[in-house]
């Protein structure tokens, strides 16, 4: 492959050089003025070009600038741009004409305005980080806290006022929970109380969503500023660019007419150079056939891969001595890169020499070795359907197989095979999770559509014009509070089966736990001490933030229920290595000094509607939902509980790549 | 010793009487006549101020604003109603006097406009456009209704559309700028292009499109929904579409005259149409919008549309002058 390459290699680079000669000699010969001239106004009209080129694509970049919702990937974006810009300025400042200036006062007022969208940017990311907090506090006050349902239809306009995305909807939504406000007051002192402790939220949530609201109409007024005045740039240029097409074809006419002979003498000796090229590569590509043809599948390996090792890492026998060096450097570094498990099987396929990484699997290295064939009988060895399987006495372990070559002259085969699957590994432990999750997934989302009709014709009824008395309206909003309670427990329900749909981005999970810390210690009782061990270092992940909140606040929850009266919860962020793959995990995990958990029902805490509480508010479906969200999330949950010392409950997920 | 001045006093108050009995306050109204006329006799009626409304659409407005800026005899004192870019433009030319309400429990959409004008207009009343469709004129031709903004420029439409002036109706420019602001800049183009080959005519004001369309003349127009209920109501074939896309919408917006006379007079009629009384009677029988005071009660034609699909609307780009100029400029630009 390397000789293929370098011959091609060969040929351009022969061939270019050819034809730089020809320009060189082109070139210098033509001592023409009309041909300097011409190359200046080239130069210009390529630096105006590619301009216009970097204009555009940053006038693109400029659309999505205020779509990024991640702080962290905003801010890189945006100082790309403005490096961008600024190296754009630099180019037309370096003019020494001063035909840019018009276009320099242009490209400073881009620079600005983009530190403009970076201030409010930074802004508009405090107010949805507050948001954030704020709907947390709302789901937690709607989801955990017995209230009355006029209390929770309250709870629940300030969540849609949240989720306005204009000011006219947040207006009427506004205007909406006032009116509401104003009905209760006169008739009940205790929901009175409760509104009244509503009041910081209420304003909040107002306030918050009108900021947001407001800084997405100015990011979009900035970022339609610097198109405008990219655009103006952009035409500047192009018209520049026509004038001196216009220039040059008049120059190009005259040149034409004076180098004619020299074109022709140019372009001949250019065909002539592809020419040869083209009959170069033909000879050499029959060179190679012939030469293909001739070295064996194996030898082909080894003359490709010239490395020199020693290893131990495959077992022969006397039928192979010949191939030994294949087998110990080629065969031994390819397999390095890909990972995979080699297997050499015969006709029967019975393995005759195989990789150290597939005995450990099925302890054959004592058998291989000696004999062609097996001595342990008690095992059955098939290929079927892009499969390796290895029957025995008590279970049966498949391969995937990667690619099969024949080899030898003895109907030898090479197996590369990925590593196996044991029908009694860990997976099987989770059968019955599973299972549980596909059938409640299966249920949650049938409910979940019939629970939509039932809500939306409510709502109809609500709104409707015939309803008069107040005491129908108070019966309404009962059944939507219950519906809406329902749609809780079936969100919950889903996200255990991995059927909720996830908005992951970067989170810096350390800010993340500092955040939601003042809800934590929001929710908990007094006597509970709520602590933070969190890591030096920003710790990046790809994840749903929200439901990583709710994650922790659910675990949290739990902690302070296992806790009778004092106690004390640690939040931990830290690195550690993944017992999967020896990956380095970024783990989290909820420490109390509870009551614990007993054994006998440790293995079922993450079934849905179990809770080892007898006197239980919840519904139990917390840690099915942790549970849920996790395993979709590509991590996995530790559980490292003892009676009367505490809990554990470690999550942990995959770092980022890019941080 | 001040007894000596009362004969001054005096002098001074029927004077002031006088001036107000031959100087009553200029409104330059362009809301609905009937809101106009309403608002005149009812402000008229508590606060017994001589009040002269007159009735111009909201580009009629700013023309005349514009075209006298420098005209000492300029009699006017309070611009009420009309699309707020356009009393945002009046601002930006410095034709407007900075005041500030006294009332302060609005809504964030009034307070918005507040903010971009620098404290030299309010948000009084907001309302939001849509399609308005003749069934019997379309049922007649058998042609179905449209459901998106893009759907005005098909051709079976030819012919069937009256559209206001954009230059003189902040109806129409409103429709504009919400196309601008849901399409990118090629699919606008030819989006506007269409609509403009289906317009059979157009007329000065938004309001005046709706009177031929509800007596036949062509099937559809563009128009804020508050206007087309009451028509609807009498029993006319007129229906809404609220646009697939979604839509824009207004800010009717109250603004006191540079060079008023009566300044304190003019105040007192923006802080009166701010008042929750006085809106919820606006609302509930008049021009049935949706008004700015958080008390005042919600409209009865926007509390049956549900929640309505409306587009995060930008004031501050589609107010100013390049923008207007670049948007009249592109759709006189169109070939009919």
């Amino acid at each position: 492959m390397f000789r293929f390459i370098s011959h091609k290699l060969f040929f351009v680079l022969f061939a270019v050089s050819i034809v730089v000669l020809f320009i060189a000699i082109f070139t210098i010969s033509s001592n023409n003025k009309n041909i300097e001239k011409n190359l200046l106004l080239t130069q210009k009209e390529a630096l105006n070009l590619q301009i216009i080129n970097r204009l555009n694509k940053l006038s693109l970049e400029l659309y999505s600038l205020n779509k990024q919702r991640s702080q962290y990937v905003f801010l890189f974006s945006q100082k790309k741009i403005s490096q961008e810009y600024k190296n754009i300025l630099e180019i037309l400042k370096s003019s020494p004409t001063d035909e840019y200036d018009n276009n320099i006062i242009d490209v400073e007022k881009i620079i600005h305005e983009l530190g403009q969208f970076k201030n409010t940017m930074k802004l508009r990311n405090d107010y949805l980080f507050h948001k954030k907090t704020l709907l947390t506090i709302l789901n937690n006050n709607m989801a955990l806290k017995t209230s009355p349902a006029e209390v929770h239809y309250a709870w629940k306009i300030l969540k849609d006022a949240l989720n306005s995305n204009n000011l006219i909807t947040l207006g009427e939504i506004n205007r909406t929970f006032y009116y509401h406000l104003s009905t209760l007051h006169k008739r009940d002192t205790f929901i009175f109380k409760k509104l009244f402790n509503m009041g910081n939220d209420a304003n909040g949530s107002l306030l918050t969503a009108r900021n947001i609201i407001r800084n997405n109409i100015i990011l979009e007024g900035n970022i339609y500023d610097m198109q405008y005045y990219s655009s103006i740039l952009v035409d500047d240029l192009q018209n520049n660019v026509e004038a001196i097409k216009d220039k040059r074809s008049q120059v190009i006419t005259a040149d034409i007419l004076g180098n004619t002979t020299l074109y022709i003498i140019c372009f001949i000796a250019l065909g002539l150079c592809l020419l040869l090229a083209i009959l170069l590569r033909v000879l050499m590509y029959r060179v190679d056939e012939a030469h293909a043809n001739s070295v064996s599948v194996l030898s082909k390996f080894y003359t490709n891969n010239k490395i020199k090792t020693k290893n131990n890492l495959f077992y022969n026998n006397d039928n192979f001595i010949h191939h030994h060096k294949f087998i110990t450097e080629t065969l031994y570094h390819f397999l390095l890169r890909t990972k995979d498990i080699a297997i050499i099987v015969d006709n029967n396929n019975w393995p005759v020499i195989s990789s150290s990484t597939f005995d450990h699997y099925t302890d054959l290295s004592d058998v291989s070795i000696k004999s062609n064939k097996p001595t342990s009988l008690n095992k059955i060895y098939t290929i079927s359907d892009q499969k390796f399987v290895i029957n025995n006495s008590k279970d049966s372990i498949t391969y995937p197989i990667n690619f099969i070559h024949a080899v030898g002259q003895q109907n030898h085969k090479i197996l590369f095979l990925s590593p196996a699957h044991n029908s009694n590994d860990a997976a099987i432990k989770n059968d019955r999770l599973d299972s549980l999750g596909k059938i409640s997934g299966e249920v949650a989302h049938d409910i979940n559509n019939m629970l939509s009709v039932i809500i939306g014709c409510l709502k109809i009824l609500r709104e409707s014009k015939n309803l008069v008395a107040k005491e129908d309206s108070q019966v309404i909003d009962r059944a939507l509070f219950s519906a809406d309670k329902s749609i809780s427990i079936i969100d919950r329900l889903l996200t255990f089966a991995c059927c909720q749909k996830l908005s992951p981005e970067l989170v810096d999970v350390n800010d993340l736990i500092e955040g939601l810390y003042e809800v934590i210690c929001f929710t908990s009782d007094n006597d509970i001490d709520i602590t933070l061990d969190l890591s030096t270092n920003a710790n990046f992940i790809y994840i749903d933030p929200g439901q990583l909140e709710a994650c922790i606040i659910n675990l949290c929850i739990n902690s302070m229920n296992a806790i009778d009266q004092q106690g004390q919860i640690v939040i931990k962020t830290s690195l550690t290595k993944s017992s999967m793959n020896d990956d380095e995990v970024l783990k989290i995990s909820i420490n109390d000094n509870g009551h614990g958990i007993a054994k006998n029902i440790q293995h079922r805490i993450f079934e849905p509607f179990f809770t080892g509480q007898k006197n239980s508010h919840g519904q139990g479906l917390g840690l099915s939902m942790v549970y849920g969200f996790v395993k979709q999330s590509g991590g996995y949950i530790n559980v490292d509980s003892e009676v009367g010392i505490g809990t554990t409950i470690s999550l942990l997920l995959k770092l980022d790549d890019k941080s | 010793m001040k007894l000596r001045y009362y004969w001054l006093y005096l002098l001074i108050f029927f004077n002031t009487a006088a001036y107000a009995e031959i100087h009553p306050l200029q409104v330059i109204c362009s809301a609905k006549p009937k809101t106009c006329q309403w608002l005149q006799a009812s402000f008229v009626e508590k606060y017994n101020i001589p009040t002269n409304i007159v009735r111009m659409s909201s580009g009629e407005a700013l023309n005349v604003i514009e075209q006298n800026s420098t005209n000492t005899d300029f009699i006017y004192d309070v611009w009420w109603g009309g699309t707020g870019d356009t009393h945002l433009k009046a601002i930006g030319n410095g034709f407007m006097h900075k005041f500030s309400p006294s009332i302060k429990n609005l809504l964030g959409w009034s307070t918005y406009l507040s903010d971009l004008s620098n404290g030299h207009s309010v948000g009084v009343y907001a309302g939001i456009l849509g399609i308005i469709a003749n069934k019997k004129v379309l049922a007649a031709q058998n042609i179905d209704l449209p459901s998106c903004w893009s759907d005005l420029g098909d051709p079976k439409y030819r012919g069937q559309i009256i559209i206001a002036n954009p230059a003189t109706s902040g109806t129409a420019y409103t429709f504009l700028s919400t196309i601008f602001q849901i399409y990118d800049p090629f699919q606008r183009l030819q989006i506007l292009a269409e609509i403009k080959e289906n317009i059979l005519k157009t007329t000065t004001s938004g309001y005046g499109a709706l009177l031929p369309v509800a007596n036949g003349e062509a099937a559809l127009s563009v128009a804020f929904i508050h206007d087309v209920q009451s028509l609807a109501n009498a029993g006319s074939p007129l229906t809404i579409i609220i646009p697939c896309e979604g839509t824009g919408y207004e800010i009717g917006a109250a603004s006191i005259l540079k060079n008023t006379q009566h300044l304190s007079q003019a105040q007192q009629f923006i802080e009166y149409t701010l008042l929750a009384e006085t809106q919820n009677k606006l609302t509930q029988d008049i021009s049935l919008q949706i008004f700015s005071n958080v008390d005042a009660v919600m409209s009865p034609v926007y509390k049956n549309q549900g929640a309505l699909n409306v587009i995060n609307y930008n004031f501050r780009i589609y107010s100013s002058e390049r923008m207007r100029n670049k948007i009249l400029d592109t759709w006189e630009g169109l070939t009919k």
